[in-house]
Parts: structure tokens; sequence; C-alpha cells
């Protein structure tokens, strides 16, 4: 891995995945790529921490009632798998924006990320006042 | 000569591995043990499977690490983005795992 010469980097971008990512562009800044790496993976554990309070949410027995139960860990179980499908889509759309040179994209999945836990904060809060 | 992995951004990046992988491996562990109950054995699958690809995407990461240790700066730092794939993947099949979790808890 990474053994060829930076002259090579256009030929020996043929056989690097995904290819719709490496195919084009010049190899950006290395700082810049290992940054768009740690902003991956720590989507991948924010979709982790997600998953893990969506299924506490369902497993503890909280003094709320069940519909408002399954509604919040529902929410924050599929905010989990939004999280880990967005932590690929922005990795590769970053990667290639920083290879073309062209404005990297907003943090889409983040207006859903918020609205999702506010929603699970009202759900949460309503259901325990009931 | 250029500084030898300035701002540790490389030694940072094999950090975030560590920590994600590990995570990913306690999730999966946690799976395979604790959702047999209400998922069923399809859980020991998923929570194995995460492990494994903890396991992989771990060692994949460290064997870029050391590659790419001494010679920063110089060389193609992503070869490959399988790694990703397998924690996206792995993370996102915990994630219908506790869903059906979830459904079956509450049902």
């Amino acid at each position: 891995m990474a053994d060829e010469a930076p002259g090579d980097a256009v030929g020996y971008a043929k056989d690097r995945f995904p290819q719709s990512v490496f195919a084009g562009g010049d190899e950006p800044d290395p700082r810049f790529s290992l940054a768009n790496e740690r902003t991956f993976l720590a989507w991948i554990r924010t979709s982790l921490a997600l998953l893990a309070g969506g299924v506490a949410v369902a497993a503890l027995h909280l003094s709320i009632p069940l519909p408002f139960r399954a509604a919040a860990s529902l929410i924050l179980v599929f905010l989990g798998a939004g999280a880990a499908t967005n932590a690929w889509l922005s990795w590769a759309n970053t990667e290639r924006s920083l290879r073309r040179g062209r404005a990297l994209r907003g943090p889409t999945f983040g207006l859903a990320l918020t609205v999702g836990i506010l929603l699970v904060i009202i759900v949460l809060l309503i259901g325990s006042l009931l | 000569m250029k500084p030898n992995d300035a701002g540790l951004q490389l030694e940072r990046t094999q950090l975030a591995w560590r920590r994600t992988c590990l995570a990913l491996a306690v999730a999966g562990a946690l799976a395979a043990r604790f959702g047999g109950d209400l998922v069923g054995p399809v859980s020991i699958v998923f929570g194995v499977g995460c492990v494994g690809a903890a396991a992989v995407s771990g060692l994949l990461s460290e064997r870029r690490y050391l590659a790419l240790h001494a010679r920063f700066m110089t060389s193609v730092v992503t070869r490959s983005a399988a790694p990703h794939v397998f924690l996206a993947v792995a993370a996102l099949a915990l994630s219908v795992l506790g869903a059906a979790f979830v459904l079956a808890e509450l049902t």
C-alpha cells in the first residue's frame, strides 16, 4: 500500500477503490485526505452512538408510554442508519471535491440529525410528563 | 526534508481508526451476546460480522499506518477505501439489527 513514487499517481489511480472517487483529479494535500478520513470515522462513531441510544430507549424500562418510547427509539435507530450511510457518501463527495479543487458540499445530513434529535427530545419530554 | 508527520495528522487519523474499530467491535460483540434473545440468531451473525469488519478494517489501517509513517507527505494517502466500506456497511447492518431489536422489544 502506498508504495508508488509521487509521479506514478495518475497511472496508479487505475487500481484504486472506489474509481468514482479516484478516477479523476489530482492527489490532494495528504492532510486534507486524512482530515476527511477522520470525519468519516467520526460519523461512524456517531452512528454507533445513535444506535446505542435507540436500543437503550427501547430496552430500559422507562416510565414513558410505549408509543413515545417506540417513536423515540425508532427515530434514533433511523438516524444511526442515516449517519452510517452519510459517513460513506460524504467521505466520497469530499474526497472527490478535494481531488478536483471544487467547493465542498455542505453537511446535508446535519440538518436531519439536528431535527431528529430535537424530535427525540420533544417526544421523550412529552412522554415523561404524561 | 519535510517534517515527518507535521501536526501528527497520520497519528491522529490512526487513533481515530483504532477507537472507531474498537467501538464497532464492542457494539458487534454486544449484539452477538445479547441480541439473540429478542431478535434471534441473525443477531449473532450480524454481531460476529461487525467484529470481523472491525478487525479487518483495523488491521488494514494499521498496515497503512506503518507503511506511511516513515514517508508521510510524499505519498498517496488512500490506496483503497475498502476499510471505509467495511465500517460503514457494518454500522449500517448494526442499525438494521437495532431496528429489529427495537421493534421486537416494543411490540
